[in-house]
């Protein structure tokens, strides 16, 4: 569905974070759905970055 | 003064709903002191500690709910204070959803409701990008306000948008009002035939705003993110935005709001330009007027400029720049007499708060080239705020910026920020203060009070130095956003705060007392 | 009749529904994504829709909100392959379900004392940046951070037990369990909502414990005692949902999301430690940074005996006590 069916289509939005913009779009008229969100299990980027520092004091 | 104690047994509420519904009914007139809690020894023992045992403590177990009040029997009673409980109750789960279901995931929801067609992500940034990512890949159009997602993350979730014909709105996308509901931070402004393609927040919300106040409407405004039209990500969605905008029928003239692109994105904007069979204004923000002139466009020297220029020729009116003031020029010049006329000698500089970056970005632009101002966003180098001599100079600060809302909310959600810098920055020798006052939602909910009760306690911090000092604002919003435009202009004139239409005149006039203050008696 | 499958099912319900098949119940409490069933008197039974689960739980893959299938009060009957509705409008399947070991394995290399300190360090910091709500005012004034910040104005029942958590920290780290046992009379069953603030701290401590004590067999013999007793207290106490949780903490057993990151602090392995972090934050209302705190300070004093030998351990008491700077405040 592209950018001009989106223009022609009634707005239904799901809001994955700030609850403020679901209320505001709630109080308009929107209809919106909240995701009660959590981050996905897995992902090692913090670890990789934790381990770097750890290694950095070990060699000091 | 009478005790009372409510019970509601077996009952379970969430602590920050228990914590802010204390907070209401303390507020409740005849109230002088209320605790709500779970019935448990040591809850209760608080509950004594504040004086506010009654016997029916005996009767509570640690599974029972209670509110212990004090109240004026004369202003009112328990059940009053029950039907304000069950009425904030409800409420709140009317808003938060408490009967609303919150599915646990981007994909439970979507199953969840159908014709779904768009995705607000607002996580923290290392995750937003897998979630943007299933999002297109269900076909849904993104608005992504996160930032801290990388370049090649936004290169990579973009080519997939254009790939599938979607938005991607974003990272760090704050404005957006797509079929007419606004997004995030956004002003509520009447739908007309105006469509805006816009990388910056608050330019979008200052431009859609004043198209609203010369009468006309917007049909689609559409953001792209702070770093759309940088080399690396090659204006992806500017051009995705502004080739729809041209495609859609209920678009007669199009508006390129953003900070002045690489050479190389400019061309391949003006090329689409020259051949739109709609007027095109862009205000590339300090930009390359003749190479928008060429490219048979209308280029222009301010946000409101942009707007107004927009509103002529959509009405088929002549144009021409707009450097001056609504109001009366020799009017203008009064008001600067009496402005400085209310200076010591020795008040001589400019303190500069604002809340939206674009905003800053052109009360720099103007100011900067006849003063030296020093700021978080300056023009060169040796102008950066931590090169300020001894705390002595004239300063411009864009508080939205990152050093500034480390661990703390955006300055336009929570005031808290610019009120601490009122009291740090402004001092006996802050000749004028400047300030945007930004409305809408998203925003706080009286900005312009926020202002007001810092300016009051300036004046009052002055005054024991027999000093005064001037104060400039605009409003960025509209008699139909919550806050009410002119109830804020009410509040801060009151105040004593001079109020113009827009920013770039509130940034003028401020030049003008500069000006006059340099010139002396 | 809605048929619902549970995903998964914890060890000790799988042991308990096989000691007492055919048992009614009745439901307790009902939140949009969990409910509490009541068996007996005391015990409750947990099922949640989330990614989560927890002692005594189950998680089912259930595309509505509880509170549409059932109120507090419904009869429902519990049998090892399925829960069913007492007015048959829904069925739990049980028998495809993966069982979840509620006790944290401790097959893993633990942590070295100065990794574990690191890890502590990014904990607290990424705490402090987190909405100061519950119990989390307090955490500069509990982790020795100057300078020392009042609690956010409002925040009523952070600031009267502030002393409190205080002296039960300090008497813990000092290893004087009585003391501390005196003092966490003072904190049982107090603070908002339905598991009361201080209990999730408390809980945080217990899993340490159980944990510290099972890695090293009669070194710190008073845990045994301790937990059993704080179990004890919060029968009569607490709510019957805090009650559940404390003695299920004082075992060593704690949610998936909540033993995941504890295991992911104490032990060596690959995970994202601020994302485990970040799902505990969002349990319940303040549950989840309450816990956290909790957890900070029970992991100051879990590093603090592990390296409390000679020059090592005085090493590692002058980091523990360096001033930290607040960040974002």
């Amino acid at each position: 569905m592209s950018v001009n069916d989106l223009f022609k289509q009634e707005l239904k939005v799901v809001n994955l974070g700030l609850k403020s913009f679901h209320n505001d779009l709630k109080s308009q008229g929107v209809t919106v759905v909240q995701v009660n969100w959590k981050p996905k299990a897995g992902g090692k980027k913090n670890m990789l970055d934790l381990l770097s520092k750890i290694n950095k004091v070990k060699k000091s | 003064m009478t005790l009372h104690t409510s019970i509601k047994r077996n009952a379970y509420y969430d602590s920050v709903t228990l914590m802010l519904l204390s907070r209401e009914l303390q507020k409740l007139e005849g109230v002088e002191d209320v605790l709500v809690g779970m019935g448990t020894d040591l809850n209760l023992d608080l509950a004594r500690d504040l004086g506010l045992a009654t016997s029916e403590f005996e009767t509570l177990t640690p599974n029972d709910l209670f509110i212990a009040a004090k109240i004026d029997e004369a202003l009112t009673s328990m059940k009053a204070i029950e039907a304000a409980f069950n009425e904030y109750l409800n409420k709140s789960a009317e808003l938060d959803g408490n009967d609303d279901y919150q599915p646990p995931s981007l994909r439970s929801a979507i199953q969840d409701l159908p014709g779904a067609n768009m995705v607000l992500v607002s996580v923290p940034g290392q995750y937003a990008a897998a979630e943007v990512e299933d999002a297109l890949d269900a076909g849904l159009h993104v608005m992504l306000f996160s930032d801290n997602v990388s370049v090649e993350d936004e290169l990579r979730l973009k080519q997939k948008a254009v790939e599938k014909g979607l938005l991607m709105m974003g990272p760090d996308c704050g404005t957006a009002i797509i079929n007419g509901k606004p997004l995030c931070f956004a002003n509520a402004v009447r739908r007309g035939r105006i469509g805006v393609v816009g990388a910056s927040g608050t330019g979008t919300q200052e431009v859609t705003v004043q198209i609203h106040k010369l009468g006309e409407g917007l049909s689609q405004v559409i953001g792209t993110g702070g770093r759309d039209l940088k080399e690396q990500i090659g204006g992806l969605m500017m051009i995705q935005g502004f080739e729809s905008l041209i495609a859609d029928p209920e678009t007669d003239l199009i508006v390129l709001i953003s900070k002045p692109p690489a050479p190389s994105m400019a061309e391949k904007i003006y090329r689409i330009a020259k051949t739109s069979p709609k007027p095109v204004v862009i205000d590339f923000i300090g930009g390359d007027r003749t190479a928008i002139e060429a490219a048979g466009a209308i280029a222009c020297i301010s946000l409101e400029d942009a707007a107004q220029k927009a509103v002529k020729v959509l009405r088929g009116q002549e144009y021409a720049d707009f450097t001056g003031f609504s109001l009366p020029e020799d009017e203008i010049d009064q008001i600067v007499e009496d402005a400085v006329a209310r200076l010591k000698s020795d008040q001589t500089e400019l303190r500069a708060l604002f809340t939206g970056g674009t905003l800053a970005d052109e009360a720099m632009k103007l100011l900067g080239v006849h003063h030296n101002i020093y700021s978080n966003i300056p023009l060169s180098p040796e102008m950066a705020i931590e090169n300020l001599p001894s705390g002595r100079g004239h300063i411009c600060l864009d508080l939205g910026e990152d050093q500034f809302t480390r661990g703390r909310p955006h300055p336009m959600i929570d005031p808290q920020t610019r009120t601490e810098f009122f009291r740090s920055h402004v001092d006996g020798q802050t000749a004028v203060i400047l300030v945007d006052v930004v409305l809408g939602f998203g925003s706080y909910n009286d900005p312009a009070g926020a202002v007001v009760a810092s300016v009051r306690e300036i004046r009052q911090r002055l005054s024991r130095q027999s000093k005064d000092v001037v104060v400039i604002a605009s409003v960025c919003g509209t008699e139909l956003d919550n806050q009410d435009l002119n109830k804020s202009i009410a509040t801060l004139q009151a105040e004593g705060i001079l109020v113009m239409p827009s920013n770039a005149q509130a940034v003028r006039l401020t030049d003008k007392v500069m000006q006059r203050i340099k010139k002396g008696v | 009749m809605r048929e619902i499958f549970a995903k998964t099912v914890a060890d000790d319900l799988v042991e308990f529904l096989q000691k007492h098949p055919g048992q009614l119940a009745s439901v307790h409490s009902v939140f949009p994504h969990a409910v509490n069933i009541l068996v007996g008197e005391n015990d409750l039974v947990t099922l949640t829709n989330l990614d989560d689960i927890t002692p005594m739980g189950l998680r089912v893959d259930c595309g509505v909100s509880f509170a549409e299938l059932l109120k507090a009060g419904d009869k429902v009957m519990l049998d090892t392959d399925r829960f069913a509705a007492a007015d048959e409008t829904f069925s739990v399947h049980l028998r495809k379900a993966q069982v979840w070991e509620s006790k944290l394995r401790m097959n893993l290399a633990a942590r070295p004392a100065e990794d574990g300190a690191q890890v502590r360090r990014t904990l607290v910091s990424w705490l402090g940046e987190q909405p100061a709500q519950g119990l989390l005012p307090l955490l500069p004034r509990l982790t020795h951070q100057s300078p020392r910040n009042r609690p956010a104005a409002d925040n009523l029942y952070s600031r009267y037990i502030a002393g409190d958590l205080e002296a039960f920290t300090d008497a813990v780290k000092k290893s004087n369990w009585e003391h501390a046992l005196t003092r966490a009379d003072r904190l049982i069953g107090f603070g908002m909502g339905s598991t009361p603030a201080c209990d999730d701290f408390l809980a945080a401590y217990l899993v340490v414990f159980n944990i510290a004590e099972v890695l090293n067999p009669g070194y710190i013999s008073w845990i045994r005692e301790f937990n059993q007793a704080i179990a004890t207290k919060a029968k009569y106490r607490t709510t019957l949902i805090s009650a559940n949780m404390l003695r299920h903490a004082a075992d060593g057993k704690i949610s998936r999301s909540h033993q995941e990151l504890i295991q992911a602090c104490l032990f060596e392995n690959e995970n994202d430690l601020v994302q485990l972090a970040h799902r505990v934050m969002q349990h319940g209302a303040t549950s989840g940074g309450d816990f956290l705190l909790g957890l900070v300070c029970a992991l100051e004093w879990y590093h603090h005996i592990m390296t409390n030998t000679g020059k090592e351990g005085e090493r590692a008491w002058v980091e523990l006590n360096q001033l930290q700077p607040v960040p974002g405040i």
